[in-house]
């Protein structure tokens, strides 16, 4: 029998972008509110996948890249809320020695925060992108006609 | 010219007001623990803001309350050294320096870098991290890390640094460095500049020496450990004699001439420890003797502090104790050239 490789394709697809784009996001917001608390960041945690699945259905047009942008939606407060934590538990000795010094901040985040932070901020993004690739209840929800990543065989 | 003008009020209480120019060489700002001297360094440094005043650095304004002017820290070149142990734990020494001297072409910076890490003796640790480092390697580069940025002022908020120390610094960097230190003698040793500081208030300000030998007010004098501060009167000034006669609140003194002060004003007088003497009591008195009750004995590393009734407290050296520990009744000697009057 042939093995259909397509669903394990999307599923890597799908969660591999939405990894990367809420990553990206992530890190920009987390690194920008580093100086405050900010407990709101988990609020979109509160949203049911239901919810965002049934937002997405009333979009025209059923492709993968819709089913990355929910899956972006529950995985975003995730990785900023690990982030954050991960960027407030630094040493801000060691920013203020950095600044002194003539650092920018781009230098700053790459050089300095990113090398003391990645370990927690690597957990959550690979716990991020085993959720975005299992995700059944958003990609049933609004992607049955694509097939879901936990359907190995299409419909 | 570099000048520091600032306030800054932070409830409940504190309230933080300077003003003085900075002069190269190290000034020392010397004060009790929450007088507000970290406050001063990291408003320079960028970190925290002024309610109010400017801070000039080389004819720079780095800050300006009226103008709305506030260089962030990057843009300063302050170097900034505090007891908050920032080497970056992730980079090698010589990573850390490479850090700093980003901003120079790629020959200048290694250059640079191995000649400050030859100057504070650490070239055999280029590549070690900084938790091999002990403490006080962590310190030499740290402050390497910051001269190597070429700062126009160094900051240093650290109680490691001491004279030799001071001395590599000044070697390697020619402009002001401030710094916050509660080690008297190494201000007496090493500092152009001394600036008294209590509770956010300049107490006193002047070249180092010079304040802590002639402190001009009771809280000068307090913080730099005068034990003996009496309040008294002046009944008797002889210019001609160079004299002058004080009532103190339990006994009368003789002091050289003092200008700039008249028959009946109240003064403080200030002596400190180690200039008073003591003697038997039996001994004939003479000019200045005060007879005192012993009432304590605490011994210190080099010498006995004697604190007698009356408040008054000398300190004298071991073998001096040792002949007069049997007296039976005691009196303190003031010379009269110890008394400084406030």
């Amino acid at each position: 029998m042939p093995v259909d490789w397509f669903p394990l394709w999307l599923s890597l697809r799908v969660a591999g972008a939405c990894t990367a784009i809420s990553l990206a996001l992530a890190l920009w917001l987390a690194y920008l509110l580093a100086g405050r608390a900010a407990s709101w960041l988990s609020l979109p945690l509160a949203l049911p996948p239901t919810i965002v699945a049934a937002y997405f259905l009333t979009r025209p047009g059923f492709t993968w890249q819709i089913a990355v942008a929910a899956a972006i939606v529950s995985a975003f407060p995730y990785l900023t809320r690990s982030a954050h934590a991960a960027f407030r538990n630094l040493d801000p000795a060691y920013e203020n020695a950095a600044r002194s010094l003539g650092a920018s901040n781009w230098r700053i985040f790459w050089r300095v925060a990113m090398p003391l932070a990645y370990r927690p901020i690597l957990a959550a993004t690979a716990l991020v992108f085993a959720r975005a690739a299992t995700e059944f209840l958003l990609t049933l929800g609004i992607a049955t006609v694509l097939a879901s990543p936990v359907l190995l065989a299409r419909p | 010219m570099t000048q520091i003008r600032l306030t800054r009020k932070i409830p409940p209480g504190f309230s933080l007001d300077v003003d003085f120019p900075l002069a190269p060489g190290v000034t020392a700002l010397f004060g009790p623990p929450a007088a507000g001297k970290s406050l001063i360094v990291d408003s320079v440094a960028g970190f925290a803001e002024p309610d109010a005043g400017r801070i000039l650095l080389d004819d720079v304004i780095l800050f300006d309350a009226e103008a709305r002017v506030n260089v962030p820290p990057c843009r300063r070149r302050c170097g900034y050294i505090t007891d908050r142990d920032a080497l970056f734990p992730h980079l090698t020494l010589r990573q850390n320096l490479m850090f700093a001297a980003g901003g120079f072409a790629r020959l200048e910076r290694h250059k640079r870098v191995a000649e400050m890490l030859e100057r504070f003796q650490l070239a055999a640790l280029i590549e070690a991290l900084p938790a091999s480092l002990t403490p006080n390697q962590k310190l030499c580069g740290a402050i390497a890390r910051a001269l190597v940025a070429e700062p126009k002022l160094l900051l240093i908020d650290e109680r490691g640094v001491d004279e030799a120390l001071l001395q590599a610094i000044r070697a390697a960097f020619a402009g002001p460095i401030l710094l916050v230190t509660a080690d008297l003698d190494l201000c007496y040793a090493a500092a152009g500049e001394l600036l008294l500081l209590d509770a956010g208030r300049m107490i006193q300000r002047g070249p180092a020496r010079q304040v802590i030998e002639t402190p001009t007010s009771v809280d000068a004098a307090r913080l730099l450990g005068f034990p003996n501060v009496f309040n008294g009167e002046i009944t008797a000034l002889d210019p001609s004699r160079d004299s002058s006669r004080l009532q103190l609140e339990h006994f009368p003194l003789t002091g050289t001439y003092v200008p700039g002060h008249f028959r009946g004003d109240r003064v403080w007088v200030a002596v400190r420890a180690e200039d008073l003497r003591v003697h038997a009591g039996e001994l004939e008195p003479q000019l200045n003797f005060i007879a005192a009750d012993l009432r304590r004995v605490s011994h210190r590393t080099r010498s006995v502090r004697l604190e007698f009734s009356q408040g008054i407290v000398a300190e004298i050296s071991r073998p001096e104790y040792e002949r007069q520990k049997d007296n039976k009744t005691w009196q303190v000697e003031f010379p009269p050239e110890s008394l400084r009057i406030l």
